[in-house]
């Protein structure tokens, strides 16, 4: 059967998104289903995300405009999925979507409709704390803003129609059926909530209404929260002084059916503690948990300065068992035990951090797609391929795989579309649709030709914005030549009319004045580039957002301020200038530097993408730290996977591998490197597209607990292999946990190493019966479906003990064996433990090397130095520099699914730029006089793309220059040119000066127009 | 001024360019305005989610977009201000939050040095603002602007702004803006977070005490220094009536005089009295960059100068200055204000311009 260039998700939150905009930046083209009207999933109601505080939506936004936007991607939301059919390469869906009643193609998102709707209904975006109307857009920034008719609320009044000026509302609109034809399938329907109704008898959610569930509280933070960012009590709207939160509500719980741990409540009780502390002033949070689950990258640091900065209270060991009311206060009674002791306290408010479970439509799409779930109706995957469903060619990614944060999902979501992309990349380009543009018109030595298309946009400017006075007023500025109005200046019939209009007008720049250049600027270019306009000619007035929207009571002011910010933008335009295309070539090829597991993925997968993959390996064999493992937890054959990826690394002609292999120098930009190798001792020269970092990490050699002193005393990796080759003989075995981690000097979690553990003494139990193993640690940290292998060893029988760095065991030996003290905290005494093997769970440490590595590359380390990529939650497979990737333990601890996932993803996003053969470069970038330049190296030093560097000019002079490739356009290095050398294009201090000085003019007009008006009679607004 | 009023027309001023632009204030009623620089990513956005929430503020602030609240070049705070801003707003991502990753570091390092050194001009440091507004803050969005605003009001008109402006800081406005463009201050306004932060170049860690020390010295120095060469631009004048005009020991005179004299901005030119006599040099073939032929607004041409302007009241003369200041073109190097010129002495220049 023939293979089909194009792919289908499932799910449009972060993963479907992240999927997406891989597949159709790679020539893919996407159709994007999702269930709910509009696209962004969980990660749209976050106010903040856990370790850095960034803002959600910040962060988010951008992604959403640029999915919506995209030309490859077909979003079809309010749809669901019917029927599939066919086989990997070829699969034939039939999706079905219902009738929103407003049509996508002429609603604008401006919400007039909602204004005037008179049924108000709980909103569930806000967790029913606000009320939504009944046509309604889910979030204020959602894509695509089209609005829905919600039609079990709607009364059919038709007041919507009548205010709707786009013709947008259908009430008969009837659901459509469509057939999509693709190569690959992605699934990421996401997570849903745990139901706390079900633990309403033990915590009165429901009954006590200061009893709120965690994205509860999240919503109240929101800045477009119900409450504007205070917290509030739902029962007498009081700020609480005491806040509880209690943990694991719906998770690590066998009697409800949720065994597992959910991977993320941890970081985000501490995260909205911390949060909720900073609004409200006084407010005490006091979080009651089991194990702090802090295993991420700089999640321990974070949990450390919330103790410690934010003055959070933690109490650990405490499943809280129920909630009581006192009725006449509402406020709340939590027994719980600390230090040994019963207590008993009032708090305010209780949160509870509500677990993930399977999403509501799993069902449905495993029964569609015959992908199989899991007993906890997740989808199953192996270790070796976490992307993967049991049929080909239909993948899964984000948290329907397993409880995950935002950047699991991401890479997740990412090595999805690398398995989806490599199984049709023969079809790559074959269903995108390339824009054609005319030719370029040459402007030069012309004079400002200006035409101005100001909006009604329906009445939302028109209503307060007296828009004829605007347009006439436009007319008498310098250089317009051309105004006039449109009911929507969006609408795709404008389009057409600003396309003839400038051809008719020789029109060599056009100004829209409407809503916000941020979701439409990059329209009206397209549009004025099939007028053969430059893009850069193009500038916006945001008369609405900014404007009507803001000064509705106030017309007469709003209509002056639309004159004044359209005059800024005609004195902007004057001053524009048409910048021109720079165009990158792509050696279509990836160095991966790196030969463990994590490296040979993602060489196997830029070969099978159809691109030359050099693996460069510093040791004689492929496999690094893997090497050393045999099994898996679940009992994976780990050395058989193992040979057979390096037989198919052997096999595969697109991969080239150099062993005992070293970088030594490395030069150049994205689609552009030039890396010096050091083959053996002989320096070869390779010239590649991008970079994928995967150097790994390697075991801490403990100098505690007397390690090396005793010939019984290993670490996990060791007796790993003693036990494999079945050398191990004993009765009682001791692990202790966090070997150098978590310490004051080496603060992180290493992640992997009490589920290594777990798996050893597992074996030890499965090998020896009736052996006893104790594991001393200080936080059980198996989280995801890790968790039911730690209950399985309690099970087992194996004892466990915590310690803290207060109380650490002490190892001594006794005659020619070990002995170990350690003080148990439940019965309050040290215990002595004379095992036969004592067994430490070291530290997984970051490479030596990556410090040169780093410079050499020019990429941060972490403060753990470990590599830091570009963003902890959105890009977490990638460098701030284009074109370099990283993937696996170089960037922090990690266990060895999440390894090939992240190999994948790094893949994907190479591929974004691969792909291409000619990459456009964004042209407003900064641009060096090179007469001005003194070569002091301080747009160097700031900038943080490395796009500026100091070159040796003929007279030996050093300038600066900035590489077109790497710079962003931020204008940083501008502002700091010790010389004022440089210039940032589109945004020089002339063309914004030009609109500060129009902005100004302001008084003069405004008082002019008395008298003026007096005589027409017209309403002045100087005089207000 | 306004025709109506009719007490200024004098010969040198066209009636037209008078009648357009010179009015009266109307008393009580005054309307600040406010010049805001948004970040794309977070404060304009910010700023379009206060709309999509209809959440009402003054309508006093014209927001400018730019990429990064990194790339507010203190220039154009200033030049604002220049212009007959009462206000300026810069917002940006808040700190962590950049979509450049580390602009808006550098941002709030430098409103605070601007903040400290405008200080010196005079003017109200409260007309300079600096807020953190993130995409989701649409209501902080709008009370930050309203509270803004409100504070403008409460401050009254910008002293530069208006018909009348006061001299004395639109001069200092002029000088601060020539400090700017100065290689020195900006080493320090753009390495200082680097000195705290990851220390110098021999691992030293600087104080911000330590660099707002230099810093005020680089500001106090340049200032007299760009004042010497405003009082010595058309007449040369000793160090001693230097030291009395700016109320400045002769020996910091002379020694400014020296610095000047080796950057080739002064030359001497007679004695008297024994003491030589210093002049500003012309600083021809300085112009670094020229607005393309059709960015230049067509006006009619006029000449007026304010030497020659003879006896008008002091009102009028500080209008026409401020007028010739915003509009005109430097009769003697032909920059425009908004360009970039280095150590630009032009401020008399100017006053005795030529419209075009």
């Amino acid at each position: 059967m023939e293979k089909i260039g194009a792919v289908m998700i499932a799910g449009g939150g972060i993963a479907g998104m992240q999927s997406a905009l891989d597949l159709a930046d790679s020539g893919f083209k996407v159709y994007l289903v999702d269930s709910s009207p509009t696209i962004g999933g969980a990660m749209s109601q976050l106010d903040k995300t856990f370790p850095t505080n960034d803002c959600a939506m910040c962060i988010m936004a951008p992604k959403l405009v640029e999915t919506g936007r995209h030309h490859n991607i077909e979003l079809l939301t309010n749809s669901s999925i019917k029927d599939v059919k066919g086989e990997a390469g070829n699969f034939t869906i039939k999706v079905t979507k219902t009738a929103r009643r407003v049509r996508e193609d002429k609603c604008t998102g401006c919400g007039i409709c909602t204004l005037f709707c008179p049924i108000e209904v709980p909103d569930s975006y806000n967790k029913g704390m606000k009320l939504r109307k009944a046509i309604y857009v889910r979030y204020p920034q959602a894509v695509p803003p089209t609005h829905t008719i919600d039609m079990e609320h709607c009364i059919g009044c038709g007041i919507c129609e009548s205010q709707c000026k786009a013709n947008a509302i259908e009430y008969a609109q009837s659901d459509e059926e469509r057939e999509l034809n693709v190569g690959a399938i992605i699934v990421s329907p996401g997570f849903d909530e745990f139901n706390l109704e079900l633990m309403r008898r033990e915590y009165g959610f429901g009954l006590f209404p200061n009893v709120i569930s965690s994205p509860q509280l999240e919503r109240m933070l929101s800045a477009t929260g119900p409450y504007r960012g205070l917290v509030l009590r739902p029962s007498d709207g009081k700020m609480p002084k005491k806040v509880a939160f209690i943990q694991c509500v719906g998770s690590r719980d066998r009697s409800i059916g949720n065994p597992y741990c959910s991977s993320v409540c941890c970081m985000f009780a501490i995260k909205e503690a911390v949060i909720a502390q900073e609004h409200n002033q006084g407010l005490q949070a006091h979080i009651f948990f089991m194990d702090m689950r802090a295993y991420g990258k700089e999640f321990d640091d974070y949990y450390i300065r919330a103790e410690q900065e934010h003055g959070i209270l933690f109490t650990r060991n405490n499943r809280i068992a129920d909630v009581s009311q006192d009725p006449k206060t509402q406020n709340l009674i939590l027994n719980y035990i600390k230090d040994g002791e019963m207590k008993s306290e009032e708090f305010d408010l209780v949160v509870l951090s509500v677990g993930m479970v399977f999403p509501k439509d799993a069902k449905n799409l495993a029964e569609k797609f015959g992908i199989n779930l899991n007993e906890f109706n997740f989808c199953d995957t192996d270790i070796f391929n976490p992307t993967s469903t049991n049929i080909p060619g239909i993948f899964v990614a984000g948290a329907f795989e397993a409880p995950k944060d935002i950047p699991g999902t991401v890479a997740q979501a990412s090595g999805a579309a690398a398995h989806a992309s490599a199984l049709v990349s023969g079809q790559r380009d074959t269903l995108v649709v390339e824009k054609t543009f005319p030719e370029e018109i040459d402007i030069g030595g012309q004079d400002p030709r200006i035409g101005v298309f100001v909006c009604h946009c329906g009445i939302n400017i028109g209503g307060v914005v007296d828009v004829p006075e605007v347009v006439e007023y436009v007319k008498t500025l310098p250089n317009v030549v051309y105004a006039e109005h449109n009911l929507y200046t969006c609408s795709q019939d404008t389009q057409e009319k600003i396309k003839q209009i400038a051809q008719e007008q020789n029109l060599n720049r056009v100004i829209v004045a409407s809503c916000t250049p941020r979701t439409h600027g990059p329209l009206f270019q397209n549009t004025i580039r099939g007028a053969g306009l430059n893009p850069y000619l193009f500038e916006m007035a945001n008369i609405r957002d900014q404007c009507s929207w803001v000064h509705m009571h106030e017309p007469d002011k709003a209509t002056d301020k639309a004159k004044a910010l359209v005059r800024m933008a005609v004195a902007r335009a004057r001053l524009l200038e048409p910048l021109p295309k720079s165009e990158i070539e792509i050696s279509p090829s990836a160095i991966i530097i790196g030969g463990g597991v994590t490296g040979m993925n993602a060489a196997l997968m830029i070969a099978e993408e159809g691109y030359d993959a050099y693996l460069i390996e510093k040791t004689d064999k492929l496999g690094g730290i893997v090497n050393r493992l045999h099994y898996g937890l679940r009992g994976e054959d780990i050395r058989k996977y193992l040979t057979e990826l390096k037989s198919k690394i052997d096999s595969n002609d697109k991969i080239k591998v150099y062993l005992n292999t070293t970088l030594e120098n490395f030069s150049g930009f994205v689609g552009n490197y030039e890396a010096e190798l050091n083959v053996n001792g002989n320096k070869e020269t390779l010239k590649t597209g991008v970079v994928i970092v995967a150097t790994g990490g390697k075991e801490y050699k403990p100098e505690e607990y007397m390690y090396g002193e005793h010939d019984r005393i290993l670490t996990q990796l060791e007796f790993g292999e003693l036990l494999n080759e079945g050398k191990v003989k004993g009765k009682e075995f001791v692990m202790i946990q966090c070997v150098g981690s978590r310490e004051e000097h080496r603060p992180y979690c290493s992640r992997i190493c009490c589920t290594h553990a777990i798996k050893n003494a597992l074996k030890i139990r499965e090998l020896h019966p009736d052996s006893k193993v104790y594991i001393l640690f200080k936080d059980m940290r198996t989280y995801g479906f890790r968790e039911i292998y730690y209950e399985d060893a309690t099970r087992e029988g194996v004892l466990f003990i915590r310690f803290d760095n207060e109380t650490k065991p002490k190892v001594s030996k006794d005659g020619d064996g070990i002995k170990i003290e350690v003080l148990d905290h439940f019965i309050q005494e040290d215990v002595a433990l004379y095992p036969d093997y004592l067994i430490l769970s070291p530290a997984t440490l970051p490479n030596e090397g990556n410090y040169d590595l780093a410079q050499m590359l020019k990429v941060p380390l972490s403060k753990d130095k470990f590599f830091l990529e570009a963003h902890m939650k959105l890009r977490p497979v990638e460098f701030a520099t284009e074109g370099v990737f990283l993937a696996g333990l170089a960037h922090s601890p990690k266990f060895f699914n999440e390894c090939i996932s992240e190999a994948n993803a790094a893949v994907s996003r190479a591929c974004t730029v691969l792909s291409k053969r000619i990459m456009e470069a964004y042209s407003a970038i900064s641009v060096v006089d090179e007469f001005k330049c003194i070569g002091c190296g301080t747009c160097e030093e700031i900038c943080e793309y490395h796009a500026p560097s100091l070159v040796e000019k003929g007279s030996g002079k050093l300038v600066s220059e900035i590489n077109k490739a790497l710079c962003k356009g931020c204008g940083a290095c501008a502002v700091a040119c010790c010389n004022g050398a440089i210039t940032t294009l589109h945004f020089k201090n002339d063309q914004i000066l030009s609109m500060v000085e129009s902005a100004a003019e302001e008084l003069k007009r405004e008082s002019s127009k008395p008298a003026e008006e007096a005589q027409t009679g017209a309403s002045t607004s100087g005089a207000d | 001024m306004a025709t109506g009023t009719g007490s200024t027309d004098k010969p040198p001023v066209e009636k037209e360019q008078v009648q357009e632009t010179v009015q009266q204030p109307e008393p009580g009623k005054f309307e600040p305005q406010i010049i805001g620089f948004l970040c794309n990513w977070c404060s304009y956005a910010g700023a379009d989610l206060a709309g999509v929430s209809r959440i009402q503020y003054p309508s006093n602030l014209k927001v400018i977009r730019v990429m990064c609240s990194g790339s507010v070049d203190p220039i154009l705070i200033v030049e604002s201000l220049i212009r007959g801003a009462d206000g300026v707003l810069v917002a940006g991502c808040h700190p962590g939050d950049c979509h450049y990753i580390k602009g808006n570091y550098y941002t709030k390092n430098r409103i605070k040095i601007l903040k400290e050194i405008i200080k010196k001009t005079g003017i109200e440091t409260e007309r300079i603002k600096l807020e953190w507004v993130s995409a989701s803050e649409g209501s902080k969005f709008a009370s930050v602007v309203k509270e803004f605003t409100d504070k403008i009001r409460e401050l009254g008109p910008s002293m530069v702004a208006g018909d009348q402006p006061n001299i004395d800081q639109l001069e200092g406005l002029y000088v601060l803006r020539n400090i700017l463009e100065d290689f020195r201050l900006n080493v320090f306004i753009t390495r200082m977070h680097e000195w705290i932060e990851d220390g110098n170049v021999y691992g030293d860690k600087l104080s911000e005490e330590q660099i707002m020390d230099h810093v005020n010295k680089v500001v106090d120095d340049e200032f007299l220094r760009t004042r010497i060469l405003f009082a010595t631009k058309e007449k040369a004048l000793s160090v001693q009536t230097l030291s009395n005009i700016f109320k400045e020991p002769q020996q910091k005179v002379l020694e400014h005089l020296v610095t000047l004299r080796d950057r080739d901005l002064v030359r001497v030119e007679g004695t008297e009295e024994d003491a030589p006599l210093y002049i500003a040099q012309p600083q021809e073939g300085k112009r670094i960059s020229t607005l393309p032929r059709w960015a230049q607004v067509e006006r009619k041409s006029i000449t007026i100068s304010l030497a020659n302007l003879g006896d008008v009241d002091p009102e009028t003369r500080s209008y026409i200055a401020r007028e010739l200041l915003l509009t005109l073109r430097c009769y003697n190097c032909e920059r425009r204000r908004s360009e970039v010129c280095h150590f630009s002495v032009c401020i008399r220049g100017l006053m005795s311009g030529v419209v075009e």
